[in-house]
């Protein structure tokens, strides 16, 4: 029984990464770009039914609904060589095809005008499945389409889906370089505002890092967007490894959660990725934390998962592992236990690297709030000067010159900035056990750095 | 292995031993019974049996997570209203158990996985590699490598006193299907289910599992310190796994527990 995953692909970035997904998993795969079965892949011990589903016995059709406001980026796929891959059914455009205007307001609008017709095809889906795990969304958090009506759809699914899981792989626009969206810090914030509420667990991508990786790592010196975007796909490709070359652990999207996750708030995750050579490996992912400035330093990490692809000696590993616990090379919270989780898992025999390993770490780590304080702070500045407030009145959520929800949404994301700071704390929730007879009366006492509603 | 979720969890007692009566057993023939021995076929039996333990045990944790987490869900979406602090205590100290149980049970099964199908299954194809000459050889190696699988899963005779103290803590992790009472399948967002889905948390409960967890951790850690350091299978090595960070610090022979004092 596959635990069957839907991916939702929406507004253009979404769509850019999504394609790339799905050209390294039907090569992982073996199959071909019309979704048929190379003739080479017969090897078993993998489960392709989790992403794809059969549409005979060579057939494989991707479970994936390609949503956008505007045509562009789709009419690219309808009219690449991986045409024949989707199913025509699930690819949604726009009617007006007049895109969301880098517009967070408008995307979210169409989005629940057009609810019914992209419900239709997320239920189709899901009736499709024997045994539905959840969703994944592919978008970023700073344009119109894929923050906006991203956001709706989060706020549906969790509606209509409440037992389904959701995750989400959120581009972050690059904040080095001015943006030519504008109003990127308000669809930002909106959008970070449901990734708080209504996401069960968000890999942050940051363009501000995946161009750092590219201009410093790999010597490119004008990345394109194709570039950075094939570093996505690498990176979503490894992380869903495990679910597509199941093991004793690590097999199903919830197991993986739960223990990347152990406070349900703080479910958002980083993630390096290292070809590297064997002898280094292990060490060589932990490097990866961002401890540059002195309060970025007090970070620490809540949970880790090293996925470990290809013929690596497991001796090894312990050996690396060993290392790291006796020199405590890794910054871990001193609230609850806390250990380096490692998946060695297959990797496809159909796809040659130049590298014999790989590996990709799924993190939990505070510094992920200087993030945040980041779209926060450019939020304000945008905001104290009323700036492009406009285009937003003009739907009916900011109708009235109604600001309420940008006041809310800051509010959320501020606690959330104060959450992980608080995970730094040794008093992160006290928990109320100080005076157990408390907590047997009904009286007890959730003091602590955090304010008790926060704790949750 | 056929355990996936969603697990048909009745609502009646679930033992750790719930599942035993699926075996794991092969009718050999032949030649090879000679290397595939009764004795040996036991072994694996044993060996699939705790697997399913242990399996079970994440299942239970796993589905509490996703309790905890519909939970803060509606929290979160209705963060005006107020609940009673008492309510949200109860909450954190079931979700930090649930933590650290979880912790536990997820060392050990990365710990028996690393161990068992990488560690010794490497070196006993190394061995079948260079040191069988004949059919005996086969089936001495063979044995030697189980003994050796028996041992990493605590289940050698030498092992027996540590192996009762994990199998409480695994029965620690499925009684935590008792921690949320009625139903926590319907998960509605209306304020008067999620004040009664909170005031529904059985703390009494709770605080029994975290005495039965933390008694058995106690146990173990003594067992530990009087364990022979440096072996590569058993108590020492899955202790390394286990405190990566100050959590279980071992001053002078008392585990200490930070911030959460017994």
């Amino acid at each position: 029984m596959p635990r069957e995953i839907i991916t939702l692909q929406v507004g253009q970035c979404g769509n850019q990464i999504g394609m790339e997904f799905w050209k390294q998993l039907c090569l992982e795969h073996g199959i071909s770009k019309d979704g048929i079965l190379e003739d080479f892949a017969t090897q078993g011990g993998d489960r392709k039914d989790v992403f794809f589903y059969q549409a005979d016995d060579q057939h494989y059709i991707p479970r994936a609904l390609l949503i956008d406001l505007e045509p562009r980026v789709i009419n690219g796929i309808q009219n690449s060589e991986y045409r024949n891959l989707y199913n025509h059914e699930n690819i949604f455009v726009s009617d007006h095809g007049g895109g969301a205007g880098n517009n967070w307001a408008s995307g979210y609008h169409q989005g629940k005008g057009v609810e019914e017709d992209i419900m239709d095809m997320i239920d189709r889906e899901a009736d499709g499945s024997d045994s539905l795990e959840g969703f994944v969304l592919c978008h970023s958090i700073a344009g119109g389409t894929g923050s906006g009506m991203g956001s709706y759809l989060l706020e549906t699914l969790n509606d209509r889906y409440s037992k389904k899981l959701v995750q989400t792989y959120s581009v972050f626009p690059n904040q080095m370089e001015t943006s030519d969206v504008v109003v990127q810090p308000y669809n930002s914030l909106l959008t970070l505002k449901r990734l708080t509420l209504n996401a069960d667990c968000v890999v942050v991508l940051d363009n501000t890092a995946l161009n750092r990786i590219a201009v410093e790592r790999l010597h490119l010196s004008n990345p394109t967007f194709a570039q950075t975007n094939s570093l996505v796909s690498t990176v979503m490709s490894a992380s869903t490894t495990t679910l597509r070359y199941p093991g004793y652990m690590n097999n199903d999207l919830v197991g993986l959660l739960a223990s990347l996750i152990p406070t349900p708030r703080c479910h958002f995750l980083m993630t390096g990725y290292t070809p590297l050579t064997v002898e280094r490996q292990t060490k060589n992912i932990m490097v990866s934390s961002y401890a540059r400035t002195k309060e970025a330093s007090q970070a620490k990490y809540i949970s880790i998962l090293n996925i470990i692809q290809g013929e690596v000696d497991p001796t090894q590993v312990h050996e690396s592992l060993q290392r790291i616990r006796e020199r405590k090379l890794v910054n871990f919270i001193e609230w609850g236990p806390a250990s380096i989780q490692v998946a060695l898992s297959r990797k496809s025999p159909y796809v040659q690297t130049a590298h014999r390993v790989s590996g990709l770490m799924l993190a939990s780590h505070t510094s992920i709030r200087h993030l945040f304080s980041k779209c926060l702070s450019q939020y304000e500045k945008l905001r104290k000067k009323q700036a492009f407030l406009d285009n937003y009145r003009k739907f009916p959520m900011f109708a009235d010159n109604d600001l309420s929800e940008f006041d809310e949404s800051r509010d959320i994301i501020e606690s959330l900035v104060d959450e992980y700071k608080a995970c730094e704390s040794p008093d992160y929730i006290k928990w109320g056990m100080e005076d157990p007879e408390h907590v047997l009366t009904g009286e007890g006492n959730a003091s602590g750095t955090v304010d008790p509603k926060l704790a949750m | 292995m056929k355990g996936h979720r969603p697990m048909p969890l009745s609502t009646s007692t679930l033992g750790v031993h719930a599942f035993n009566f699926l075996g794991l057993g092969y009718r050999v023939d032949w030649p090879l019974s000679i290397v595939l021995t009764a004795g040996a076929l036991q072994i694996y039996a044993e060996i699939f049996s705790f697997l399913i333990q242990v399996k079970l045990a994440v299942f239970s944790l796993t589905d509490l997570w996703c309790s905890l987490k519909d939970l803060v869900q509606c929290v979160n979406r209705n963060h005006t209203f107020e609940h009673p602090e008492s309510e949200v205590s109860h909450f954190n100290i079931l979700m930090k158990l649930r933590h650290q149980v979880n912790h536990f049970v997820c060392t050990l099964q990365q710990y028996v996985v690393s161990q068992l199908s990488h560690v010794s299954w490497c070196r006993f194809l190394h061995s079948l590699h260079n040191k069988v000459k004949d059919m005996l050889d086969l089936e001495s190696l063979h044995m030697a490598y189980l003994m050796d699988s028996l041992h990493i899963c605590f289940l050698s005779d030498e092992t027996r006193h540590i192996a009762s103290k994990f199998e409480n803590v695994l029965q620690c992790a499925l009684d935590f299907r008792f921690c949320l009472t009625g139903g926590i399948g319907d998960v509605g967002i209306n304020q008067g289910d999620l004040m009664a889905k909170l005031s529904r948390i059985n703390i009494s409960q709770v605080l029994a599992i975290k005495r039965t967890f933390e008694r058995n951790l106690k146990e173990l850690h003594v067992c530990y310190l009087k364990s022979p350091k440096n072996r590569e299978f058993g108590l020492s090595p899955f202790w390394a796994y286990l405190k990566y960070n100050e959590f279980y610090s071992d001053d002078g022979n008392e585990m200490t527990y930070y911030a959460f004092p017994v």
